[in-house]
């Protein structure tokens, strides 16, 4: 009877020399990750996500050979994702940081407005604008708490803090997000 | 796939909830990413992990450069100067085969060593004719200055002769010497049951002659070593002089003082004569040496040690065999050989020995700098928590 391979057979495969071994572990996980990356990037940076993920596999790569074992294989890759999508933000700079940041601003003032809100927007294309305001701490949290292929506990593995913690974060996440939409929009 | 375990999974029943995971919702595109991160990571199928630590190392460039410039520094400066004393000291002392004058072992500079081996060549191809002739033993060169062309030079030499008749060999060389030109026999003995098997002669000969009597040695019995080397005291004449000179005028001007005060208080004419006592005897003194000096310079020391024939060399056939010329190669490479190891021995202790505050301090900072790599190769692997 075979027995399917773990991710750090695959990774210890690939250490060795096994480039398929790379090719099944990025078929478990890569259309998560680049999920992931959509999330944390935001809607219409399919490119920069992309880059992130790629970005992500190259260290995979490089560092196959030295991973320890520390932590799941698939702990290790998420954060390794989490690090390069707030480096792919940080590398956009400070100006356009700042012109989103003005953005975000009008749109939280607008958020904070019902009337303000336009009628044909659907609810998920608010919630994707109300999670691009939320502070990175918070957007991150959301994101990978919300992650189908991620539960609470591996979320906070990821970001390495205790499993309260998290929950704290994505409850007070919660709350402003739910305060950044239309009340008669959130059920 | 590790699934994650539903317990603690976030709902997506309710509207927000699924909004929210449909923003980090994997898409149902083929997984491609990987394969162009693999070429882009290397351009080859083979994973990245062999030349990793050549990448590390590319990319510690920047900080390792400084330490490795400090290294070559302390290398090239305080290491490297050392590396030809040793060789040079150990190079001077092989030609030394006696130290029966105390002069002639202090420099060797014009020096030059036939090592024979148990080769008897009674006629060597390289022989002392070929030295630049000794300068004349005249006293009066002592007052030229270094830049002049003739230089003061204490040459010595060392024969080694092999006879079947050590008495008569030593009675021939007993009488090389030419007693009106100065010339002596410093020492001489005979050792062995009688007949005598080696004797030990010290001539002490003519400067000029020096070449003609190591030519009519050679022709007392077979020559198995013969060395030759020469002192430069040039530099010591030169100093002698310079002090002898002062000394000179400071005892005319005692005396100039003395005679221009006939009527001075005996306390002062005393001190006077005191310093004048002192003054010329270091005139004796200086003169003495500068004596000594045109001594040694004008007679050459040869020391010439006989041997009876078959005691402790073997003679060579006239025309040797193949065989015997390999043993005799192999016996020269032997020497040669193991005289080169002890140099090397010498050298790389004195070097050793010489840099050993360095060596402990490069070894302090190659430990330093192995256990920074290892920690930031260690570090390389472990991805840091995202900073939120």
């Amino acid at each position: 009877m075979d027995h399917e391979p773990t991710d750090a057979d695959l990774l210890k495969q690939f250490a060795q020399g096994k480039t398929d071994a790379l090719g099944a572990l990025a078929e478990r996980y890569e259309s998560s990750l680049l999920g992931v990356a959509r999330g944390l990037l935001g809607a219409g940076r399919e490119d920069l996500a992309r880059d992130a993920v790629q970005d992500c596999w190259m260290r995979v790569i490089r560092h196959a050979g030295r991973f320890r074992g520390d932590s799941a294989v698939h702990t290790w890759i998420y954060r390794i994702l989490v690090n390069r999508c707030l480096e792919k933000r940080d590398a956009e700079g400070r100006a356009a940081k700042n012109a989103a940041s003005a953005g975000s601003n009008a749109s939280n003032q607008d958020s904070h407005d019902p009337s303000s809100l336009a009628l044909s927007e659907d609810l998920g294309q608010q919630v994707a604008r109300a999670v691009e305001t939320l502070p990175e701490s918070m957007r991150v949290v959301l994101i990978l708490c919300y992650h189908r292929g991620l539960t609470h506990q591996q979320s906070a593995e990821v970001l390495n803090i205790p499993l309260g913690t998290l929950k704290t974060r994505l409850y007070n996440a919660l709350a402003r997000l739910r305060e950044s939409l239309t009340p008669e929009k959130i059920p | 796939m590790n699934e994650p375990t539903t317990d603690d999974r976030p709902t997506f029943d309710d509207p927000l909830g699924s909004h929210l995971a449909a923003l980090s919702e994997p898409g149902n595109e083929p997984a491609t990413i990987w394969r162009e991160a693999l070429t882009k990571s290397h351009g080859a199928s083979k994973p990245r992990v062999d030349r990793s630590s050549g990448k590390r190392l590319l990319t510690w460039n920047s900080r390792t450069l400084p330490v490795a410039a400090i290294l070559l520094f302390v290398v090239s400066v305080m290491i490297l100067p050392q590396l030809g004393k040793p060789r040079g000291t150990a190079h001077s002392k092989v030609g030394m085969d006696y130290a029966a004058n105390e002069t002639m072992s202090e420099k060797s500079k014009p020096e030059t060593q036939f090592a024979m081996g148990a080769a008897r060549d009674s006629k060597p191809a390289a022989s002392f004719a070929a030295l630049p002739p000794p300068p004349p033993p005249d006293p009066s060169a002592l007052s030229i200055t270094p830049d002049a062309a003739t230089r003061q030079v204490i040459r010595k030499a060392t024969i080694e002769l092999a006879t079947k008749d050590v008495p008569t060999a030593f009675a021939k060389t007993s009488l090389l010497i030419n007693e009106s030109l100065g010339e002596f026999i410093e020492r001489s003995s005979l050792r062995g049951r009688t007949p005598f098997d080696t004797s030990e002669i010290v001539l002490r000969v003519s400067a000029s002659r020096l070449g003609s009597v190591l030519t009519q040695l050679r022709e007392f019995g077979t020559v198995t070593s013969e060395s030759a080397g020469g002192d430069d005291v040039t530099d010591r004449v030169v100093d002698l002089e310079a002090r002898l000179r002062n000394e000179r005028r400071i005892e005319s001007e005692l005396l100039k003082l003395l005679d221009s005060r006939p009527n001075s208080p005996l306390e002062d004419v005393l001190k006077l004569r005191a310093e004048l006592s002192r003054v010329r005897l270091g005139i004796e003194q200086l003169d003495g040496q500068k004596q000594q000096l045109s001594r040694a310079v004008s007679l050459a020391t040869v020391l010439v040690l006989i041997r009876a024939d078959g005691v402790s060399v073997q003679p060579t056939p006239p025309n040797a065999g193949l065989g015997e010329y390999f043993n005799r190669t192999m016996s020269k490479s032997w020497t040669s050989g193991v005289k080169g190891l002890a140099d090397s021995v010498s050298m790389f202790l004195e070097n050793l020995l010489a840099g050993l505050v360095w060596w402990i301090l490069l070894l302090i900072v190659g430990v330093f700098g192995i256990a920074l790599l290892k920690r930031a190769y260690r570090a390389a692997a472990s991805e840091p928590a995202p900073r939120l």
